[in-house]
């Protein structure tokens, strides 16, 4: 029944429902109605992680080593468990930044780097190859058995059939026809393939379903449940030892653990699926629970098949990894065998799609079109459409991938078992782990630290692994292995620097991480990052707080005409996909692009980010700058660009400092209103005073007009005194409040000052011979004019020197007024030889109201307010004013006023 | 503020406890003897599994409990933002 010819028909069959299913699926996507806008195809898709190597090769696996297997799956689940916040925050930055493949990731995190890209990619490519020849070894050896199915040949090696007869090599292409037609239909700025997701989440439920019937068909119709079949293997020494896990070192479970934490993002398809394929974040919310869950689904029966297999089979010879197919076959279940065999194809061909999709948009964005940039690109600025040229390229990295694949598997492959291979690539895809979660948390992460911690980790990996497989091989000397190269002992691939107790896997994954990540960390922190490198870092840290994710990128100011940008991205994604996003663009700004008259740096970002979907971040970033004019921002400009983080701590300082502001005029305030009611008690108070007395002697004037007549005009003169008093107080409150709100009145004038001085005293002079005081004059004629308001001026004089007659009133004294010039111009002193003033007295009184020793000399004249009128009006007229004074010695008082001549 | 999803806290505790579960030591302790079975299944394997679909169980309660909107029900809108989360 199973001929060659009907399995084929049916393998193409099924491929073809496939090819009509992702059909369905991009033509919806293309109408606007996505099939797989939905939580359960996003977590479905997610399970291509699960390839033939699982299909197969766990069962193989378990066979061997018992629980083994399940680390491979458990660090997917525990990842997972994290999802929420650290896959979310890949994929917001994916989203906002149009990144479409891991080197793209890689590359602009780091400043856009090429060389990082490049990098990436080769890795990949290299790392990925034996997972992709370990698909089309599964499927050419399931189709192998399934053909010699008829019993008589099952236990018979697999012929090394010639090479028009391999099985292989029609797989490998047919998987890259069909790669090509889903994969590369056109080129799109989102880089996302609706109908491939569709035909892998379908794939992922044949897979599925056909592991869990063969399964429950091992379980329940070959045995009697589960308890019969561990029960039977209990019986057998050598299959009771599975039962434990004394045959797995702690260290080897716990590094494949971690192993496959980190594969389950670094893979290229998982990145592919999980991140460039994902249609909306909140997907990722149901997903983190699904897809733990049907890894438990799919690895449920495992042990079961693998210990009835063990049974079934003791003692023959059959790979274990075969044995999902072998059972049905030798129980003679002809279309279980044949579902089962769909069932692995659906495994393989899921895994080699995704897969070639990927690493080709890596090879033909992040390796060959930045080369060509770099090379020709004179020449490639010319020519006209270019959308051609990328689906070109990666078409060829299609074919490329999986005859590269269908190679390693005729040379090297063959010579080991599924789960190996598998587990060398999970290795080669960690090397990025270090890159990509640093690179999210870590703003400090530099592009040389990313670079040097890459090729360390990958160079050790091909050490540990890939040299020595290929000694196994036979391709070099064997005693790489056993000696050494050169018979250098320590450098032993499998124990390098000694160290044993390891399986080969966990023994590389500790020393390629251990020179990845020592490398990341430490050239991280000993380079210095470019403007550009920490302005990503920044982006990509800080994803989820970027308010605006337009605003952010600094890096383009120049101007561009729009059509420039326009026809240079309709020669990279062609007219239509151009226009649709140029015109979205102008819709979403409320723009009309025709009659704008150069693009701005929004513009401009906005063209980048359409050509990084289509071609990678870094050589969209090299074909705008060809466009753009006065491209970039001038270094120095760069360095003022502040990591956000800075910025935000500059900004509390500048809070505090504020408050602090605020605090200090607050205090101020305060104490002017203190001040203010200083001022009111103490002038109420002073006009208080006279009033009182005005009144009294009013009151007795009133009451009495018995008084004598001399007695009466006594009273009357006090009443004229304090009416005087009254009138003064209240002109020199008026004078200094004109003063301080500068509304007074200035007559400025050309004056000679000595004569203004003399011309002051004299209308003193009476006063002061009626109180003893002798007056000696030194006036320096010929001084040169001075400038200011002559009435001010004679008021400030008058003022000193009555103030100097009242200290003096008493005792009698010694007045000398001098007029002098000096540096500063000229100069007025009133000097007396009274009680003179205390030193802490000094400072104050110029003070409004401030009377010195008033209550001891109980002077009754001064109201406190000469000095400070007389203080301003000299300040004013850019003069100085000040006291010298010794206790018991008598006192000075000084001002200048500017010469005219000085001027 | 509305999170969506599960929090950051409960994420990580999550991640701790699922390692703690799904390695040694602990898993030592299931690995006492290949004697030792459940309905004839060998302790071991009966242990990791159930500890793993209780994993599953609390990841999915957790993502339950603070869950967005039925995407489903708004497919065909263009791509809103959910909201924002600094995480």
């Amino acid at each position: 029944m199973l001929t060659p010819w009907f399995i084929f028909i049916v393998s193409i069959g099924y491929l073809c429902l496939l090819f009509a299913i992702a059909y369905y699926g991009d033509s919806r996507a293309d109408k606007g109605e996505s099939i797989v806008r939905n939580p359960y195809i996003y977590s479905l898709s997610l399970a291509v992680y699960c390839t033939s190597w699982t299909y197969y090769g766990s069962v193989g696996r378990a066979a061997s080593g018992g629980v083994g297997f399940l680390p491979i799956y458990l660090g997917p689940t525990l990842m997972f468990t994290l999802g929420w916040f650290i896959l979310r925050k890949i994929i917001r930055i994916s989203k906002t930044y149009n990144i479409t493949s891991i080197a793209d990731f890689i590359s602009t995190r780091y400043g856009k780097s090429h060389l990082l890209g490049g990098l990436v990619t080769i890795i990949a490519l290299v790392g990925i190859m034996p997972y992709v020849s370990l698909q089309l070894k599964a499927v050419s050896t399931s189709y192998d058995i399934l053909v010699r199915y008829g019993g008589q040949d099952l236990l018979s090696a697999p012929s090394n059939g010639s090479f028009l007869t391999d099985t292989a090599l029609y797989v490998a292409l047919l998987l890259a026809a069909f790669t090509i037609l889903f994969g590369t239909r056109h080129i799109d700025a989102t880089e996302q393939h609706q109908g491939m997701v569709a035909a892998i989440a379908f794939e992922s439920i044949v897979k599925l379903l056909a592991f869990l019937a063969v399964g429950v068909f091992v379980t329940y119709s070959v045995f009697d449940g589960p308890g019969e079949i561990f029960h039977q293997a209990s019986a057998r020494p050598e299959l009771e030892a599975l039962f434990t896990m004394d045959h797995m070192g702690d260290g080897e479970w716990l590094g494949m653990t971690l192993l496959a934490m980190v594969a389950i993002v670094c893979l290229p398809r998982q990145f592919q699926v999980g991140v460039v394929e994902n249609m909306d974040e909140r997907h990722l919310a149901k997903a983190t629970w699904l897809f733990p869950l049907y890894l438990l689904a799919i690895n449920l029966f495992v042990l079961p098949i693998a210990m009835g297999g063990l049974i079934l089979f003791g003692g023959i010879n059959i790979d274990a990894d075969t044995f999902v197919l072998a059972i049905p076959i030798s129980e003679g279940n002809a279309w279980l065998a044949l579902f089962v065999f769909i069932g692995g194809l659906s495994a393989a061909t899921g895994m080699v799609i995704v897969t070639t999709i990927a690493i080709s948009t890596m090879v033909s964005n992040d390796l060959v079109m930045p080369l060509l940039l770099r090379v020709g690109r004179l020449h490639l600025s010319e020519s006209k459409n270019l959308s051609g040229l990328l689906l070109g390229i990666r078409r060829a990295a299609i074919i490329l991938i999986v005859l590269l694949g269908y190679t390693y598997f005729r040379l090297v492959g063959e010579a080991y078992a599924l789960v190996t291979i598998g587990l060398v690539a999970f290795a080669a895809a960690a090397q990025f782990g270090p890159a990509i979660f640093g690179g999210i948390f870590w703003r400090g992460a530099t592009r040389t630290g990313a670079l040097t911690g890459l090729i360390a980790g990958f160079g050790v990996w091909v050490y540990t692994l890939v040299l020595p497989s290929f000694a196994l091989s036979g391709w070099i000397d064997q005693s790489l292995i056993s000696e050494g190269p050169f018979g250098i002992n320590i450098l032993k691939p499998y124990e390098l620097f000694g160290l044993r107790g390891l399986d080969h896997i966990t023994h590389s994954l500790f020393w390629s991480m251990f020179a990845n990540i020592g490398c990341y960390l430490l050239f991280s922190l000993y380079s210095r990052p470019t403007a550009l490198e920490r302005n990503q870092a920044t982006l990509f840290v800080e994803v989820f707080r970027q308010r605006d994710k337009h605003d952010r990128d600094v890096f383009w100011r120049g101007h561009a005409a729009v059509e420039d940008l326009v026809s240079l991205a309709e020669r990279f994604i062609g007219t239509k996909r151009a226009h649709r996003g140029f015109d979205q663009y102008a819709r979403r700004r409320g723009l009309d692009l025709k009659t704008l008259p150069s693009a701005d740096a929004d513009l401009v970002k906005f063209t980048e980010r359409l050509l990084a979907g289509a071609m990678g971040g870094a050589s969209a970033r090299i074909l705008v700058a060809s466009v753009v004019k006065g491209e970039g921002v001038p270094v120095e400009e760069m360095m003022e660009i502040v990591d956000e983080a800075t910025q935000v701590i500059e900004y509390s300082h500048e809070l505090e400092k504020a408050h602090a502001e605020l605090k200090e005029a607050n205090e101020q305030l305060k104490e002017l209103d203190r001040m203010k009611d200083e001022f009111l008690s103490t002038i109420t108070h002073e006009l208080r005073t006279p009033l009182t007395s005005i009144r009294a002697f009013a009151e007795i004037l009133q009451s009495d007009p018995s008084i004598a007549a001399e007695k009466r005009q006594e009273f009357l003169d006090i009443l004229v005194k304090e009416t005087n008093r009254l009138t003064r107080l209240v002109n020199q409150v008026l004078d200094l409040a004109k003063l301080e709100s500068q509304r007074f009145d200035w007559t400025i004038e050309t004056f000679d000052l000595p004569e203004l001085v003399l011309d002051g005293t004299r209308r003193v002079e009476q006063l002061l011979e009626q109180n003893n005081i002798a007056l000696s004059l030194n006036l320096s004629p010929g001084l040169p004019p001075v400038q200011g308001d002559k009435d001010k001026i004679l008021q400030v004089v008058i003022n000193l020197i009555s103030n100097a007659q009242k200290v003096m009133e008493e005792t009698g004294g010694q007045l000398s007024v001098t007029v002098s010039k000096t540096e500063e111009g000229a100069l007025v002193t009133v000097a007396d030889n009274g009680p003179g003033i205390a030193e802490e007295d000094q400072r104050l009184i110029f003070d409004r109201f401030y009377q010195a020793n008033q209550k001891e000399r109980g002077n009754p004249m001064g109201v406190g307010l000469g000095l400070a009128i007389s203080q301003k009006i000299v300040e004013h007229l850019n003069g100085r004013i000040w006291v010298e004074s010794e206790l018991g010695l008598g006192s000075a008082f000084c001002f200048t006023l500017p010469l005219k001549e000085a001027e | 503020m509305n999170r969506p999803g599960p929090t950051r806290e409960k994420t990580i505790a999550l991640f701790l406890l699922g390692l703690i579960l799904f390695n040694p030591p602990f898993l030592n302790i299931f690995n006492a003897s290949a004697q030792a079975s459940l309905f004839q299944i060998p302790v071991l394997y009966i242990y990791i599994f159930s500890a793993w679909i209780f994993l599953i169980v609390l990841v999915a309660r957790a993502a339950k409990s603070a869950e967005p909107p039925e995407p489903s029900r708004q497919k065909d809108k263009p791509k809103t933002h959910p909201p924002r989360d600094a995480a």
